[in-house]
C-alpha cells in the first residue's frame, strides 16, 4: 500500500498536480507599458536513481541500489525535474527543464531499480530475499512516513461539536462537514454550520484566513437559482411534522437582508470578502475573483458549479435534519467517517505545496528586482537560475523524512507537525513489518485529555485489530491494520459518465438531469464521491442491485458501496472511488463472490463471521474470522484462551525478540543489529493465510523450549525462569549483536588521512594492520587501539582507541568513499549469550527474567530422563489466565514427538484438551500434559504432577550486558563535584529524596552521611571562628594554618559539601553574607 | 612442535616474525564485482574492475584463539 | 499401605518419600548389600538398561548424577582459528565445535592445568582445514565441512592410539565458494560439570518399577477397553479375564486410572530403579556405569578419611 500510494502519486498525481497549479503572473513595466510575465509549470517527472558521477574511466551512469546507500550512509534519491513553461505578454511559450533537487526514492517503488528484478537479482545487489520496500533511505537510515488517519473525503459528515458555538453569534454546535479533496489530493473542507436563527452559514479557509458567508449567498454564486426551487429542492414536498419549511423560508429571507438576487451580485459579495486574502493582479474584478474562489476554494472535488450547487443543497437538508433531530450527530472519531493518508499522497501534498511556495518566491524574486534587472528581466538562464534557487524540493521533503517534521505554510490540512515519518527498524520481521502497518491518529491526540479517540469502537471491526496496540501513551492511538484490510493508494480509474453508462438498465435508480434535478422526499440521493448523481426510490433493491454489478465486476470491485437506509443516518447511497479507503474482502452470499467492502458500507451489511452466525437477512460471510487481528496478533498461538490483554502485551514483546531479522548482513550498517544463533520456526504456529504471508517462518524469532511449570528452588520466583546450564551449553538462547560506526576519514576540513605508507610500521607495532586499520576478525578489548591515521596538520599519526567496556570483535571493515568524504566502517560483532537477568518471554505475554543457569544433574526428570530446558513458577498462571500457553505446551509436547507443526489460529472450533490430550495419551504421555518427575535433587519421586510440555521462548533484546551500572569512583561534575548521572558516563545512581526518606524511616542516619557526603561531593575547607566564612580562611604558601583574611584569625577546618562552597560564593556575588556559627559536638 | 606453536597475532610480541607475515600490501575486495585491490592512498578508492567505492576489508589467515564454550 | 509403594491416584501421587527418622534405626549396612542387586535388562553399543533393586533413591540418584557430570571424558576446548571466511562467526564455530564427542580413552590423558601447556599427555590435537572451491565443471567442492574433515595430528607420546571424532557426519559449517576456515583444535579432559560437552551421556536416569494391580476381575468388553486404552500394552486378556502383563512398560501416562471402573491401582516401587543410559558415544554405557561407581566409591572413601581424621583429632 506504500508503494502503490507513491507509485500512483509520482506518476499520475504528479500530473493532475502540474494541471492544477495555479500560473503565477507577473506584471512588471517596461519602457513600452505594463507586461504580464507569466509562468506556470508543464510537467513534473520523477527519474531512477543513478550515481551522480561515474567514476573515472567508467562513463557508463551506474546505477544506484539501496544497498550501497544503507552502507555508505547517503540517501536513495532520484533527479525530480520540472518542465517550466514561461510567456511574457502573450508571445512565445518558452520551456525550460529545471532540476528541483534529489528527492527521496521509496525503495521498490516503480522508480526503485529493485521494482524490476526477481527475488535472485535482488539477491545480486545486496538486498534480502524477502525485501518489502515500502521505506526511504535517509543518511543510511531506512525510514518510513506513517499512515495518518484523516476525514472520509467527499463525504458530508453531520457532527455535533459544543466548540462550534464560540465561531460567531449565534451559532449552534450543529454543523456538517465536508472535506473535499480534488484529484492532485488537494483537500479543502467546507463546514455548513446551523445557526439559531433557522439559517446556515457556510465556512471555509482561503489561505489561513476563514471565511464565512450565508449558504444561500453561495447557493446564488453557484447558479442563478429563485427562491421557488431553493425551497422546493429542501422541502422536497415534505411539509408534514416538520419546520424545515420554516427553516428555508428564513434562509431565503437571508438573501434579501444583503439585497442579493443574482449570481453575479453573489459573486462580486464573495469576491469583495476574499480579496484581502489573495495576492491577486489588480486588473481583476470581484466577480472575477469570486468566481476564482468558488472554482478553486469551494467544493474543489466538483468541477461545474450546478454539481456544487447540488452538494450544498444536500449539506443544508441533513444539516436541517440534523436540527429537527431526524438523524443523529455523526462520530468523527470512528473508522466509518475516516480514511487513511497514505505516504504517497502526504509525498503528493507536499510537493504541490513547495511547488506552490516556489512560484510564489520566484515571483517575490521577480519582483525585488525588476527594476534592477531592465531589461534582464527577459533572460531565459536567470529565470532558471532563480527557479532551481527557490526549488529544493527534494532536499526539503528529506528533510521531513529525516526528522519527521513538517515545516509547511498551510499544514496540508493536517492536525499535526511532527512525528510523521519514524525509523523502520530490523530488530526481528515482526517489528519491521509492523511499522507498515501502523496507523497513528496524529500527535495532536496524543496530549488530549479526553479518551474517547482511544476508545475501540465497533466501526472499526475488520480494518483495524483490537489487540494489537501498545498499552500505556499511545494506547488506542496507535492502531495496525487487521490481516485483510487493504488501504488503497490510489482511486478507482472511474467517472459519473462511466457509472451511468453501467447503471443505464437499472429501474431502481434515476440519474438527475438538466430538467430534473427535484425529487419527492421518498427518493433518497445517490452521491458518487460527493457529486449528487442519482436519485431512487427503493434504496434497498438500488443497493442489491448496484452490489451485484460491483461483484459481477461491472462496476469496479473496489467501489464501497455505502447504503444508509434510515435514521440515525440520513438516507442515501453513498459511492467511493477514491484513494485512501480502507477497503477489505468478504463474501458476498448472494452470489458466492468474493466482495471489497469499506468501512461506512460495513455498517449496514449483515455479515456472519462464523458459520453459524447466518440467519436470514445475512447477506455477506467473513473469509476467516481471522481477519479481525493484525498479522502479529494472528501469530500468537491460541490467542482466543487468553486473558485478553496479554494478547496485548504479546504484541509489543514479539516485535522486541531477538531472531533472524535480515539475511544480507554483509550489505547492511545498522547502528544495532540483533541475532539469534540458532532459531528455531515455532512447533506450535497457524498455518493460516496471513501468519503464512507473514513470513515468520523465514525469520523465526525464538526457540521451541521443554517447558516445565514448577516451583522449584525459588529462583523462579516473582516471574524469573531458570534455566537448564546443559541446555544453554549447548546454544539455548545464544545471540550476538552487530554495531556498526563509521568513522570519517575526509571530508572537506578534515585532516586525517587515511591509508600512508608512513603508518606501517608504528601500526603494527600497536597491534593494527599496516594500513592503519584493525585486522578484519580481531577482537577488541576496552582500550585497545582500533585505528591509526595520518593527521596531515601535524604530520603524525593519531591513533584511535576502543572505548566500549564490552569486548567486540571485528565483523568486518568497509572503506566507503563518495565524492567529498572517505569513511571507515567498522562492525562489531559482540557475543551476547544469555546472562543472568536477561530477559525471555512466551508468546503469551509472559515474560520473565533468567535468575540462575541450574545444573542439568539437579533439574528435575521425567521417567523418560528428560529434563526441562526452562523451568517457570505455577504462579505465573493464576492471575494472567494464558490458558493459551497451557495449551501450546501440550501442543508442543505432542508436535515434537509426531514430528508435525500444529495448527494454533485463534477461533478454532473444537476441544483443544481433548484433540492433544488425546494426541498425548496415545504417545503414552498423561492426557492432562502433566508428568510424573523426580527430584534431581533428592532423586526421589515429587509429590505433584509437573505440567511440562514445549513452549517456543523468545529472548527479548533488553539485555543486562547494556544496562547494568555500577561504579565505586568516576567522574563528577565540574561545579558541584557531585558524582554525574547516565550510564554512558560512567555515572552514578541517583539517592533521591524518597530513597533519603526511606533510610531516615529506618533509622539509617550513617548510612546517609555516607551516601549523600562522603560518597557525593566531600571536601574539606576552612571557617573563621570570628566572621563564620568558608571563603575567607585559606592557606598561603608556607603557612601551617589557614588564615581568616578579613580577620587575621586562623580558620578552623571543617568538612562540608562541596556545593554548600559554590552556594556560598554564588550568594557572595549576589552581595549576601553566608555565615556559619561552628560549634563542638 | 614447532608448526604448533604458530604464534598468534594478538598475542605475540617478536616484531620480526610479524614483519615478515604482513609485509605484503592490503588488499580490499570490492563491495560490487568481489575484485580485489590495493591502494596507496584515499584518492584511489575506486575498483579497478568497476568504479565502485565500497570495499571489505580483505580477512588474512591470521590467529586468535576461542574457548570451545 | 506398603511403606515401600508410592501410589499414583489419577490426579494426585500419594506416599512417594520416605521420611526415616534416625532414632527409627532404619536398616543395617549389611541389609541393604544383602538386598541389593544389579542386573543388566538390556545392552546396546550406546544405550543400556538396568535393574538396581534394594537400594533409595539418594544412592541410585548419586549414581546418576555422577554419570551425568562427574564421568571424565575428552573435547574440544581450545580453538586456534588461522582463517574462518565462512557465515558462521568465530565465536559460534568455535561452540559448534566443542559439541563435537571425540572418541578417546579419557584415562590416558591428565588433566590440563591453566599452567600446563598443551602436550601429549593433556591434549589431543586437530588439524581442520577446508576450502571450498568451485570447479572447472562449475559443481562446487567442500560445500560441506563434516567432523570428518577433522584430522588428528598425534603428539608425541600418543603414536599408538586410536582418535576421531565419534560420528564422522556431524555438519559444522557451509562454505560458498571462495570460503575458507582453518583452525587447530585442542582437546582437553574435563567433566560435564564444568561444561556439557564433556558429559558422556545424553542422558543417564532411571525410574521407578511401576506395580500394577486390578482390585476387580474385569471381563468381556471391560477387558478389552482396558486392555486398548494403555499404550504401553500393559494389559493383556487371558482366559477372558484381564491380566496386568507388561509391568515394567507402564509409562505412568495413567490412562487406565481416568476411568475408574476399571478399578486400576498403580504403584511404584521404591527401591526398584530402572536405570538407562544413552551415551554420546565416547565411553560404553557399561563403562560409564563402572566409572561412575568408582567415582561415588571415591567420594565415599574420601568422606570415611575425612571422618577418620576428625575422629583421632584430639578434642579442645
Amino acid at each position: 500500500m506504500h508503494i502503490d500510494s507513491f507509485d500512483w502519486a509520482m506518476s499520475e498525481g504528479l500530473m493532475h498536480l502540474c494541471e492544477r497549479l495555479q500560473p503565477c503572473e507577473i506584471e512588471f513595466t517596461e519602457s513600452v507599458g505594463v507586461k504580464i510575465y507569466k509562468y506556470w509549470i508543464e510537467l513534473l517527472y520523477l527519474g531512477q536513481p543513478y550515481k551522480s558521477s561515474a567514476a573515472k574511466g567508467f562513463m557508463k551512469e551506474l546505477k544506484l541500489f539501496p544497498a550501497e546507500c544503507r552502507m555508505s550512509e547517503t540517501s536513495y534519491s532520484a533527479s525530480l525535474t520540472a518542465r517550466v513553461a514561461r510567456q511574457i505578454d502573450n508571445s512565445v511559450i518558452e520551456r525550460f527543464e529545471v532540476n528541483l533537487g534529489n528527492f527521496p526514492i521509496m525503495v521498490k517503488s516503480e522508480f526503485c531499480h529493485l521494482s524490476k528484478l526477481t527475488e535472485k537479482q535482488a539477491l545480486g545487489v545486496g538486498e534480502d530475499f524477502h525485501e518489502l520496500g515500502g521505506y526511504f533511505i535517509v543518511n543510511g537510515v531506512e525510514r518510513l512516513l506513517r499512515l495518518l488517519i484523516v476525514q472520509k473525503q467527499n463525504y458530508p459528515l453531520a457532527i455535533l461539536r459544543p466548540a462550534f458555538t464560540n465561531r460567531g453569534n449565534l451559532f449552534t454546535p450543529l454543523s456538517v462537514i465536508i472535506r473535499c479533496v480534488r484529484n492532485d489530493l488537494h483537500s479543502q473542507s467546507v463546514t455548513a454550520h446551523y445557526l439559531s436563527d433557522g439559517t446556515c452559514t457556510v465556512r471555509f479557509i482561503l489561505r489561513r484566513g476563514e471565511i464565512f458567508i450565508p449558504a444561500i449567498i453561495l447557493l446564488k454564486c453557484f447558479r442563478d437559482a429563485n427562491d421557488q426551487e431553493v425551497y422546493h429542492k429542501i422541502v422536497r414536498g415534505n411539509y408534514s411534522a416538520s419546520q424545515n419549511y420554516s427553516r428555508v423560508e428564513v434562509l431565503i429571507r437571508e438573501s434579501t437582508r444583503y439585497s442579493i438576487y443574482t449570481k453575479k451580485q453573489a459573486l462580486e459579495f464573495l469576491g469583495n470578502k476574499c480579496k484581502t486574502y489573495l495576492n491577486l493582479p489588480s486588473y481583476m474584478t470581484d466577480e472575477q475573483i469570486g468566481q476564482l474562489v468558488v472554482t478553486e476554494n469551494v467544493f474543489v472535488h466538483l468541477d461545474d458549479d450546478n454539481a456544487k450547487f447540488e452538494l450544498l443543497m444536500h449539506m443544508i437538508e441533513k444539516l436541517f435534519a440534523l436540527a429537527e433531530g431526524e438523524i443523529a450527530p455523526e462520530n468523527a472519531d470512528v473508522l466509518s467517517s475516516q480514511e487513511f493518508l497514505l505516504p504517497g499522497h502526504l509525498t503528493l501534498n507536499f510537493i504541490k505545496e513547495k511547488l506552490e511556495d516556489t512560484m510564489e518566491s520566484v515571483k517575490a524574486r521577480f519582483l525585488k528586482e525588476c527594476t534592477k534587472l531592465g531589461n534582464n528581466i527577459r533572460d531565459s538562464e536567470y529565470f532558471k537560475k532563480v527557479f532551481e534557487q527557490h526549488a529544493a524540493i527534494g532536499k526539503k521533503f528529506e528533510y521531513l523524512l529525516a526528522t519527521g517534521n513538517l515545516i509547511s505554510r498551510t499544514g496540508l490540512d493536517l492536525m499535526q507537525t511532527n512525528g510523521f515519518s519514524i525509523i523502520a527498524d530490523r530488530i526481528n520481521y515482526s517489528r519491521y513489518t509492523s511499522h507498515f502497518q501502523s496507523v497513528h491518529r496524529g500527535a495532536y491526540f496524543t496530549e488530549m485529555k479526553i479518551s474517547s479517540v482511544r476508545k475501540l469502537h465497533p466501526e472499526s471491526w475488520g480494518f483495524l485489530c483490537p489487540v494489537h496496540t501498545p498499552d500505556g501513551a499511545p494506547c488506542g492511538l496507535l492502531n495496525h491494520i487487521a490481516s485483510k484490510c487493504r488501504p488503497l493508494g490510489k482511486p478507482i480509474d472511474f467517472t459519473e459518465e462511466q457509472f451511468l453508462a453501467a447503471t443505464k438498465t437499472l429501474e431502481t435508480l434515476t440519474p438527475i438531469t438538466e430538467d430534473i434535478t427535484t425529487f419527492p422526499k421518498e427518493y433518497i440521493p445517490i452521491m458518487l464521491n460527493g457529486r449528487v448523481i442519482a436519485f431512487t426510490n427503493s434504496g434497498e433493491n438500488c443497493d442489491n442491485d448496484l452490489r451485484t454489478l460491483k461483484v459481477k465486476g461491472v462496476l469496479p470491485r473496489s467501489l464501497e458501496i455505502a447504503y444508509l437506509p434510515r435514521k440515525p443516518f440520513f438516507p442515501g447511497i453513498y459511492l467511493f472511488t477514491g484513494e485512501g479507503r480502507l477497503v477489505r474482502e468478504v463474501k458476498h452470499l448472494a452470489t458466492g463472490k468474493k466482495e471489497w467492502i469499506g468501512p461506512l458500507e460495513q455498517l449496514n451489511l449483515k455479515i456472519g463471521v462464523i458459520d453459524n452466525d447466518r440467519d436470514y437477512n445475512t447477506t455477506h460471510q467473513e473469509t476467516s474470522p481471522l481477519s479481525m487481528l493484525s498479522i502479529l496478533a494472528c501469530c500468537i498461538p491460541f490467542p482466543d484462551h487468553n486473558q485478553s490483554p496479554r494478547n496485548m502485551y504479546q504484541c509489543q514483546m514479539a516485535k522486541q525478540t531477538m531472531g533472524q531479522a535480515i539475511y544480507n548482513y554483509p550489505f547492511r550498517a545498522d547502528n544495532k543489529s540483533y541475532r539469534l544463533t540458532t532459531p528455531q520456526k515455532p512447533l506450535v504456529n497457524s498455518k493460516a493465510k496471513p501468519v503464512r504471508n507473514s513470513g515468520f517462518d523465514d525469520y523465526p524469532s525464538g526457540t521451541n523450549a521443554v517447558v516445565a511449570v514448577i516451583s522449584y528452588t525459588g529462583y523462579d520466583m516473582e516471574d524469573a525462569m531458570i534455566i537448564n546450564k546443559s541446555a544453554y551449553e549447548r546454544g539455548l538462547g545464544h545471540g550476538y549483536v552487530y554495531k556498526t560506526k563509521f568513522k570519517e576519514v575526509t571530508s572537506k576540513d578534515a585532516k586525517f588521512e587515511l591509508i600512508s605508507k608512513d603508518l606501517s610500521a608504528e601500526s603494527i607495532a600497536k597491534g593494527l594492520d599496516s594500513d592503519g586499520l584493525p585486522y578484519s576478525g580481531a577482537p577488541l578489548t576496552n582500550g585497545q587501539p582500533e585505528l591509526m591515521l595520518y593527521n596531515t596538520e601535524k604530520t603524525t599519526n593519531k591513533v584511535f582507541l576502543y572505548k566500549d567496556s564490552e569486548g567486540a570483535t571485528i565483523d568486518d571493515i568497509k572503506l566507503v568513499a563518495d565524492e567529498q568524504d572517505s569513511k571507515i566502517s567498522f562492525k562489531y560483532r559482540l557475543l551476547r549469550n544469555p546472562i543472568i537477568g536477561d530477559k525471555f518471554s512466551s508468546r503469551h505475554g509472559q515474560k520473565g527474567v533468567l535468575s540462575i543457569l541450574w545444573p542439568q544433574e539437579d533439574m528435575p526428570f521425567t521417567e523418560q530422563g528428560i529434563t526441562p530446558d526452562i523451568i517457570i513458577n505455577p504462579h505465573a498462571f493464576p492471575s494472567r489466565m494464558t490458558i493459551g500457553m497451557l495449551i501450546e505446551s501440550m501442543a508442543g509436547k505432542s508436535g515434537a514427538m509426531l514430528g508435525k507443526f500444529q495448527e494454533s489460529a485463534a477461533f478454532q472450533d473444537f476441544d483443544k484438551v481433548e484433540v492433544f490430550g488425546t494426541e498425548l495419551a496415545k504417545l503414552g504421555f498423561n492426557y492432562y500434559g502433566s508428568e510424573t518427575m523426580y527430584s534431581g535433587i533428592f532423586g526421589n519421586q515429587m509429590t505433584a504432577d509437573i505440567y511440562i510440555g514445549v513452549v517456543y521462548y523468545q529472548r527479548l533484546r533488553h539485555m543486562v550486558a547494556d544496562k547494568f551500572q555500577a561504579r565505586s569512583t568516576g567522574p563528577v561534575d565540574m561545579l558541584t563535584q557531585q558524582p554525574v548521572k547516565g550510564r554512558k558516563k560512567h555515572g552514578g545512581i541517583r539517592l533521591g529524596e524518597m530513597e533519603r526518606d526511606s533510610l531516615l524511616g529506618h533509622g539509617g542516619a550513617f548510612m546517609l552521611y555516607d551516601r549523600l557526603f562522603k560518597c557525593s561531593d566531600y571536601s574539606e575547607g576552612y571557617c573563621c571562628k570570628k566572621c563564620g566564612s568558608i571563603l575567607s580562611c585559606f592557606m598561603k604558601k608556607g603557612m601551617e594554618n589557614a588564615m581568616c583574611q578579613v580577620c587575621q584569625e586562623p580558620g578552623e577546618k571543617v568538612t562540608l559539601p562541596f556545593v554548600l562552597r559554590y552556594l556560598t560564593n554564588e550568594l557572595a556575588a549576589m552581595n549576601i553574607k553566608l555565615k556559619f556559627n561552628l560549634t563542638e559536638i | 612442535m614447532g608448526d604448533t606453536e604458530r604464534s598468534l597475532l594478538s598475542k605475540s610480541d617478536e616484531p620480526s616474525s610479524l614483519g615478515i607475515m604482513n609485509m605484503k600490501k592490503v588488499s580490499y575486495i570490492c563491495g560490487w564485482c568481489g575484485k580485489e585491490n590495493e591502494f596507496t592512498s584515499r584518492d584511489e578508492l575506486n575498483c579497478i574492475g568497476c568504479g565502485y567505492r565500497i570495499f571489505y576489508k580483505k580477512r588474512l589467515a591470521g590467529g586468535a584463539q576461542y574457548e570451545a564454550r | 499401605m506398603d511403606v515401600n509403594m508410592a501410589q499414583l491416584k489419577s490426579h494426585t501421587l500419594e506416599n512417594t518419600q520416605t521420611i526415616e527418622h534416625p532414632s527409627s534405626g532404619g536398616k543395617a549396612l549389611s541389609d541393604i548389600f544383602d538386598n541389593l542387586t544389579l542386573e543388566i535388562i538390556e545392552e546396546n553399543p550406546d544405550d543400556m538398561i538396568i535393574d538396581i533393586k534394594g537400594i533409595e533413591a539418594p544412592l541410585a540418584n548419586a549414581l546418576r548424577r555422577i554419570m551425568i557430570s562427574e564421568v571424565p571424558t575428552m573435547a574440544i576446548e581450545d580453538v586456534d582459528l588461522y582463517q574462518n571466511t565462512s557465515v558462521i562467526p568465530d565465536e559460534v564455530l568455535a561452540h559448534r565445535l566443542g559439541l563435537i564427542p571425540i572418541y578417546a580413552e579419557p584415562e590416558k590423558f591428565k588433566y590440563k592445568t591453566q599452567e600446563d601447556s598443551h602436550n601429549g599427555e593433556n591434549s589431543i590435537l586437530f588439524k581442520l582445514h577446508v576450502k571450498c572451491i568451485r570447479l572447472q565443471d562449475k559443481s562446487i567442492q567442500n560445500e560441506n565441512v563434516y567432523s570428518r574433515d577433522l584430522i588428528w595430528s598425534p603428539l608425541p607420546g600418543q603414536e599408538k592410539m586410536h582418535i576421531a571424532p565419534v560420528h564422522s557426519d556431524i555438519l559444522i559449517a557451509k562454505l560458498g565458494p571462495g570460503q575458507e576456515i582453518e583452525a587447530e583444535l585442542w582437546c582437553e579432559k574435563g567433566i560435564g560439570a564444568t561444561h556439557t560437552k564433556w558429559s558422556p551421556v545424553c542422558t543417564a536416569s532411571y525410574r521407578l518399577m511401576p506395580s500394577i494391580t486390578l482390585s476387580q476381575i474385569l471381563k468381556g468388553e471391560n477387558a478389552k477397553a482396558l486392555k486398548r486404552k494403555c499404550q504401553a500394552k500393559v494389559f493383556d486378556i487371558e482366559d477372558g479375564k484381564a491380566i496386568v502383563a507388561n509391568m515394567r512398560d507402564c509409562t505412568s501416562c495413567r490412562e487406565c486410572l481416568r476411568d475408574e471402573n476399571f478399578g486400576v491401582v498403580l504403584g511404584k516401587v521404591k527401591d526398584h530403579f530402572i536405570f538407562s543410559i544413552e551415551s554420546t558415544g565416547i565411553l560404553k554405557p557399561r563403562r560409564i556405569l563402572r566409572d561412575a561407581i568408582l567415582i561415588l566409591k571415591k567420594k565415599a572413601r574420601d568422606w570415611i578419611d575425612i571422618i577418620n581424621v576428625y575422629k583421632h583429632t584430639p578434642k579442645s
